[in-house]
């Protein structure tokens, strides 16, 4: 018989407490730790991942998951490889398919060429040391898009920022993990991926392609993925990273701005929209490469209107929110900051579309499209003038140049043909002014700022030379400043006077000399 | 002291009653101990011997220790009176006893009493003793011992009487040193040995000789066979070592089966325990070894480059010791090997002598680039030791560098184009001058030269679709398209527009040519990359490591002259080229940091990128995450692909006509056998059975050749072919017979009426018969023609809408190939010469047949359809995306983006040692080609010789 019950319930408590404390601490403490190592590493906080798996103590399997995520991460996908070698993991599915991820990228990264820039916070490895001489230019756009976008968004972005340069989207897929079908249907050039940004280098394309953009396009990518922890929807991640990738930048030419509310509302008129809710799991998965421009579009252009709507605060908030619900859907967040669901944000977007006024005409003149005939003066004056007929291959290009001809790369054709053969003014005329272009074509800006710097306008040849740069670097026209080595004198050919520019031109006359 | 005469006197009895008997009894038992011995050793196990031993010593023992034991018995007199006196009168015995006692003791002990009285006392017991009494027991223990030894002795001899020898091999057992007696004995009578050698040789039995030495095959089974020359032995063949027994044959014999591994000295012996006793006869034997055959592979060893060869010959003589079953040609290269069956023999053969050439398109070989090590192998038909080949020495075949032969012909191509560029310039520049009112003088030079380059454009588009560049060739599509672009400029001027045309087709041509070698190539390198890993992984075993190690440097080689090679193949080899390299300087970095692990991993990736041979970066329109690039102009000369689609119509419509063909040659075939003759049956018969009548009195044959008898008698023949021909209703033929039998008997009618021919007379009586067959046989051959006419026209009639279908469908057919044709001469994709006829020939002769279907001909119709046929399927050549080589049987793999037909297989070109076959060969086809023919098979049978004829 208890005599004193109240004391008896006391003693009871007090003993329940002394076992369940330290129980719950137990208990807590470990699940809490992998999840705060995981939650570190989604927001490319790799410092404070490192930290945090070195406090851990013990092992297990789950932090033996997230130590092969951190390398991941970091880059080493060797170190990745290894971790997950275990059985242990690799029996789980998400072990399995990490590894196999690892395993590739291993493949494709081991003995990169890795540099770095300490004082900027860029951290570059190259597939292809081939592209040593795109460095400083990819160290300066970098550092640039990320500091830009940072302040816009007011995010942080732990340094250093980590790029993978490769050569081909095999390699693209091998290190990311996309599916190199998909990346070759939609023509896929960058993806932001495990704490990094891995791109396909310039040289890949005979043609080149807005590289400077699409890297600032990732990086946005990381900053909203960071903001969020990876909860951010795919339209607002494409929406902003679309909106944001020329914003780091003063603007150039063709800097379409009202490009995406034109091919959205298109769209919409004509029944071919995607819907800002129908992206799937990523637009590089799309079917086609019309519907992944459309859907970027789409993105851009709702994420215009949001801002313009709801302003920029709202956005910062929305991204904070998103973090901090954790959920996976944007509605409670943007419910919770705006008022307004998602399904109305939509009908708003759309309505707002549909009254805009249509864009000016002139923005984007009509293009006259390539005949037969051009393209086979096209070719014949190409196959001329690698034979050194410069006259010949002038002569057979010319006639495509009519008043409306506006394609860049006609014009530089036969701008190019003249002044093979001597004919300096009529390869200007024939280059033409911005206006009389309707898109960049690296060597066309190449070829106009030396023709710019010899008149004496440094500064607008120094932008041109930017321009061309900034789509197609390696091409020996853009790198070596609108100069070509003779044929046979490659060795001893005239080089820019810039460091950078000239270990670019080097590199751009190595591609040609094979 | 005692009358020592009384003593000695009864040991003399004694001695002579028993002593003598004693002495046999004890030879007796020794006799009898030895019988038994032998006896008991005869069954030769140790303690059978041991005991036989034992009591063999024992009898011995006995017999000498009864023997010394009587003797010392006697020696004394105590002795003698113990021995003798006491078993007779123990009374009296003891007293005498007690009296020589007492008479020795005095002797030596003066106070033991008067010696005199003591022997005087010792004489008187010994006076009592009755000598007769003494003689009497003498005698009876003699006899007794005599019994005994009689008994022991007769025993002993039974034992030997019912089996001498058995105490003869006991004793022989007995005496055995390491389980072998000492002396031999013969064990078999009518001793017979066979061989039987090994089934697969095929061999019947034969007998040897039972001793002596053989050299027999390996595995023989050697069977001896006797009759046991004494029963109840247990008899052995062995050699020493190995034992195998003798059994019951069945027919009072026995026989015992020995298997020949090794050497061996065989012996029958009988076997006793632990004891054989041998047979003093042996048969050595010595098995030859099945040797591997021996090949001899003329010129090996030797290193040849498989670029200065179109073919390697491989001339050899194989030989073995008992048969060949096999003959293969093996083809090594780094860990890969194939083998192709050369000859397959039934394993009589000892010796075969062939030849095998190996074509350097051939697709192992192209697809090795690592020194590829040729032998001639050949197995025997000895199975049971597993496979056993024999190997000749070793051809190593030097392939080209991977993509060499490829950018040799894309070179050789592109120097054409270029040529083609500087004709255009010239043209342009000559156009350009004459605005500024060009000299004669140089108006001259300059078309001079101008045809200089066109001549010089043609030599090189000549050479680059007859010449192979270390073995690669232009596929027979795109040497078409060549030719045909060629053409273009042998007009008389060409044009400036002209050779801009053709120009961009063979630019066009090219690039097609360049994108899809260097897939090819790319994966051939891919190949070359997984060399390198797999060196590098090997290389991480510690003790394979210096062997890794040399293949991934080989294969790096290998990777880099490939990696060259790739970059000159158009724009999409610059690209996988650049690829390559820029991985293998990767490799190369890991292999500095002696990571192999790292070097592994690098190659892999490049094999896995290699055989994606897509570009680097391949978008048709936007770029996803970034902007739209540049766009390029679109193809400049669609020539390859508007041929490749006439070619493809062309095949398409030979296709379709061959089915026009079958489908008049059922109409006609169901329109004959519509129009049966069966209602002439009757008509016939009696036909026949009247030539069988008239042709009864003609000769046989037999006569002169040469002479009217001779005719009259293959008139004979013909006719009765004739008759047969007719009940057949095989109308045709017997009209065929009818021709001939009529011309015999013209012939005979001549050869009689000639009055120089002395000898070829025919009298009045055959003259009459040769008239009175004239008759019916004319009868015959008129009804018979009369009614094959009949059964034509009436077929033509059952036939006649179907053919009227055909011929409208042949017009068409015929509309088609003049539009190829039309197509071919003046479109972009121009056609050779000699094809754009062959297609005009065709058009010709499809209307041709069309006509005579039309008007119910069918026969003549399908006979002109066949000969169109022929000319549509010359004028196929395939499409420029065609494969260039063709693929033999043992690798059928097709490449991706293999578009288009598949070339025929190749087959085995007669070498030149094989010429006397080959023209064989051709002989009889062309003996076969002048005989008639039949069947639906003559056409494709007579296209086929005449392809192998042109």
């Amino acid at each position: 018989m208890i005599r004193t019950p109240r004391l008896f319930a006391a003693t009871l408590s007090l003993g329940a407490a002394l076992v369940a404390l330290p129980a719950a601490s137990v208990l807590g403490a470990g699940k809490s730790r992998v999840a705060e190592v995981s939650d570190a590493i989604t927001e490319i906080d790799v410092k404070r991942a490192e930290a945090l798996l070195a406090d851990a103590g013990g092992e297990s399997r789950s932090l033996s998951f997230e130590r092969a995520r951190l390398a991941i991460y970091r880059g080493d996908c060797d170190a990745a490889t290894a971790t997950l070698a275990s059985p242990d993991l690799r029996e789980t599915r998400e072990g399995a398919d990490l590894a196999a991820l690892a395993e590739s990228c291993a493949r494709a990264t081991v003995a990169g060429f890795v540099l770095e820039d300490q004082p900027r916070g860029i951290w570059l490895r190259l597939q292809d040391d081939a592209d040593r001489a795109l460095a400083p230019y990819v160290f300066d756009v970098a550092a640039r898009a990320r500091d830009a976008i940072t302040r816009t968004l007011g995010v942080d972005l732990p340094r250093p920022l980590r790029i993978d340069l490769v050569r081909d989207q095999y390699s693209l897929s091998a290190v990311s993990g996309l599916p190199v079908a998909a990346a070759e249907t939609t023509g896929t050039l960058a993806v932001a991926r495990w704490g990094r940004v891995i791109m396909i280098t310039p040289r890949a394309a005979t043609l080149g392609f807005p590289w400077e953009d699409t890297l600032a396009h990732e990086i946005t990518h990381l900053i909203v993925t960071r903001a969020t922890r990876d909860y951010a929807p795919l339209w607002l991640q494409e929406g902003l990273a679309k909106r944001l990738e020329s914003s780091w930048r003063a603007e150039r030419p063709f800097d379409d701005r009202a490009w995406a509310d034109t091919v959205a509302r298109r769209a919409l008129e004509n029944g071919r929209s995607i819907g800002i809710d129908q992206l799937g799991p990523s637009i590089a998965m799309l079917p086609t490469p019309e519907a992944a421009s459309i859907a970027f579009a789409e993105v851009t252009s709702f994420i215009g209107y949001f801002l313009r709507d709801a302003g920029e605060p709202a956005l910062r908030m929305l991204l904070a929110d998103l973090k901090g619900i954790g959920a996976r859907s944007a509605e409670p967040a943007l419910r919770s900051v705006t008022g307004r669901s998602l399904a109305e944000w939509n009908a708003a977007w759309q309505k707002d579309l549909a009254a805009a006024p249509q864009p000016a005409p002139g923005a984007r003149p009509p293009q006259v499209p390539f005949t037969r005939d051009t393209a086979r003066r096209a070719r014949l004056s190409d196959l001329l003038l690698e034979q050194g007929r410069a006259a010949s291959a002038a002569e057979v290009i010319s006639p495509v140049l009519v008043p409306e001809l506006r394609d860049p790369s006609l014009r530089f054709r036969v701008a190019r043909a003249e002044l093979d053969a001597g004919n300096q003014s009529e390869a200007q005329k024939a280059l033409g002014t911005l206006s009389e272009i309707h898109s960049v074509y690296g060597a066309w800006f190449a070829l106009h700022g030396r023709f710019l710097r010899a008149q004496g306008d440094l500064a607008g040849a120094e932008q041109a030379f930017d321009v061309g740069i900034a789509v197609n670097p390696l091409s020996e026209d853009v790198a070596c400043e609108g100069e070509r080595a003779p044929k046979g004198e490659l060795a001893t050919a005239k080089l820019p006077t810039d460091p950078s520019r000239s270990a670019l031109c080097r590199a751009a006359r190595d591609r040609v000399r094979h | 002291m005692a009358e020592p005469s009384r003593i000695l006197r009864w040991t003399a009895l004694w001695h002579e009653h028993v002593g003598n008997r004693l002495r046999r009894l004890c030879l007796s038992l020794a006799f009898a101990a030895a019988i038994a011995a032998a006896h008991l050793a005869w069954r030769g196990t140790l303690p059978a011997r041991a005991s036989a031993a034992a009591l063999l010593l024992f009898g011995l023992v006995l017999g000498i220790s009864l023997l010394l034991r009587e003797r010392r018995a006697l020696s004394t007199q105590r002795g003698a009176i113990r021995r003798i006196l006491v078993p007779i009168e123990p009374e009296l015995g003891a007293r005498a006893l007690r009296a020589e006692a007492l008479s020795t003791r005095t002797e030596t002990d003066p106070t033991a009493g008067s010696p005199e009285l003591a022997r005087a006392h010792f004489a008187r017991v010994l006076d009592k003793v009755s000598v007769e009494r003494v003689t009497a027991e003498a005698r009876r223990r003699g006899a007794r011992l005599a019994f005994v030894s009689l008994a022991l002795v007769s025993a002993a001899f039974v034992a030997v009487a019912v089996e001498p020898m058995r105490v003869f091999e006991g004793f022989d057992v007995l005496v055995a040193r390491r389980g072998v007696a000492p002396i031999p004995l013969s064990w078999l009578e009518a001793l017979r040995v066979t061989v039987q050698p090994p089934a697969y040789l095929r061999a019947t039995e034969q007998a040897i000789l039972p001793w002596g030495a053989a050299q027999l095959p390996e595995s023989s089974q050697i069977v001896v066979r006797g009759k046991p020359i004494r029963e109840g032995r247990r008899l052995v063949l062995t050699d020493g070592k190995t034992e195998v027994s003798f059994v019951d044959d069945g027919a009072d014999g026995v026989v015992a089966r020995w298997k020949l591994q090794e050497p061996a000295t065989l012996r029958v012996a009988a076997r006793f325990g632990d004891v054989v006793i041998l047979d003093p006869e042996a048969l050595e034997l010595v098995p030859v070894k099945d040797a591997v055959p021996e090949i001899e592979l003329e010129g090996a060893p030797r290193t040849l480059s498989l670029k200065e060869h179109d073919r390697i010959e491989f001339e050899y003589l194989v030989m073995d010791d008992h048969g060949l079953e096999r003959v293969e040609l093996v083809l090594r290269s780094g860990a890969r090997e194939e083998r192709r069956m050369l000859l397959k023999l039934d394993g009589e053969s000892k010796r075969e002598r062939g030849a095998h050439a190996l074509d350097a398109r051939d697709a192992f070989l192209r697809r090795m680039f690592l020194p590829v090590v040729a032998t001639i192998e050949a197995r025997d038909n000895e199975k049971a030791k597993g496979e056993r080949w024999g190997k000749s020495q070793a051809v190593t075949i030097l392939p080209p560098a991977i993509g060499e032969p490829e950018g040799l012909r894309y070179a050789a191509l592109e120097s054409a184009r270029d040529s083609l560029v500087l004709l255009l310039d010239q043209q342009m520049e000559t156009e350009r001058r004459k605005k500024q009112a060009l000299p004669p003088a140089e108006r001259k030079q300059r078309a001079e030269a101008e045809k200089e380059l066109v001549a010089e454009v043609l030599k090189k588009l000549d050479a680059v679709t007859s010449n192979a560049y270390a073995g690669a060739r232009l596929s027979t599509g795109l040497s078409t398209f060549v030719l045909g672009q060629a053409r273009a400029l042998r007009a008389k001027d060409v044009s400036r527009r002209r050779t801009e045309d053709v120009l961009l087709a063979l630019d066009a041509a090219l690039r097609g040519l360049g994108a899809r070698d260097a897939a090819e190539v790319a994966k051939r390198l891919a190949d070359a990359a997984d060399e390198v890993a797999d060196g590098a992984r090997l290389a991480l075993r510690s003790e394979k490591r210096s062997r890794g190690l040399e293949r991934v440097a080989l294969a790096l080689g290998v990777l880099d002259q490939g990696s060259a090679n790739l970059r000159r193949l158009s724009a999409l080899g610059a690209d996988l080229g650049s690829v390559a390299e820029s991985e293998i300087r990767r490799i190369r970095r890991a292999e500095a940091a002696q990571s192999l692990g790292q070097v592994e991993l690098v190659a892999r990736h490049l094999a896995g990128r290699l055989r994606r041979p897509t570009p680097s970066f391949g978008s048709a329109g936007g770029n996803v995450e970034s902007g739209k690039g540049a766009e390029s102009p679109g193809p400049a000369s669609e020539a390859d692909k508007q041929f490749d689609q006439l070619m493809q119509e062309l095949e398409q419509l030979a296709a379709q006509h061959a089915e026009q063909i079958r489908r008049v040659e059922r109409s006609l075939e169901e329109a004959d056998q519509a129009a049966s003759a069966e209602e002439l049956a009757a008509e016939a018969k009696e036909q026949a059975d009247k030539l069988r009548r008239a042709l009864q009195d003609l000769p046989n044959t037999g006569a002169q050749a040469g002479s009217a008898r001779a005719a009259a008698a293959l008139a004979r023949e013909h006719m009765n072919a004739m008759a047969q021909n007719l009940e057949r209703l095989a109308l045709e033929d017997a009209v065929g017979n009818g021709s001939s039998a009529k011309d015999q008997i013209h012939q005979a009618e001549r050869l009689a009426a000639d009055p120089n021919r002395v000898n070829d007379w025919l009298d009045r009586n055959e003259r009459d018969e040769i008239d009175g067959a004239k008759r019916p046989l004319d009868e015959a051959l008129a009804w018979a023609e009369q009614a094959l006419q009949r059964l034509r026209d009436k077929a033509a009639q059952n036939a006649a809408r179907d053919l009227s279908d055909a011929a409208d469908r042949e017009d068409k057919f015929a509309e088609r190939a003049s539009n190829l044709a039309g197509r071919g001469s003046h479109s972009e994709a121009r056609l050779p010469e000699d094809v754009e006829d062959s297609l005009e020939r065709a058009e010709s002769v499809m209307r041709d047949a069309a006509r005579e279907l039309a008007s119910g001909r069918g026969q003549a119709g399908l006979e002109l359809q066949r000969e169109a046929q022929r000319l549509l399927e010359r004028s196929s050549s395939g499409r420029t995306t065609d494969e260039s080589e063709p693929q033999s049987s043992q690798n059928q793999e097709s490449g991706d983006g293999s578009q288009g037909r598949k070339p025929a297989q190749s087959g085995e070109v007669p070498a030149a040692e094989q010429a006397e076959r080959a023209a064989e060969f051709r002989k009889r086809v062309l003996d076969g080609l002048s005989k008639e023919r039949r069947g639906r098979l003559s056409p494709a049978v007579e296209r086929y010789a005449e392809g192998l004829l042109e």
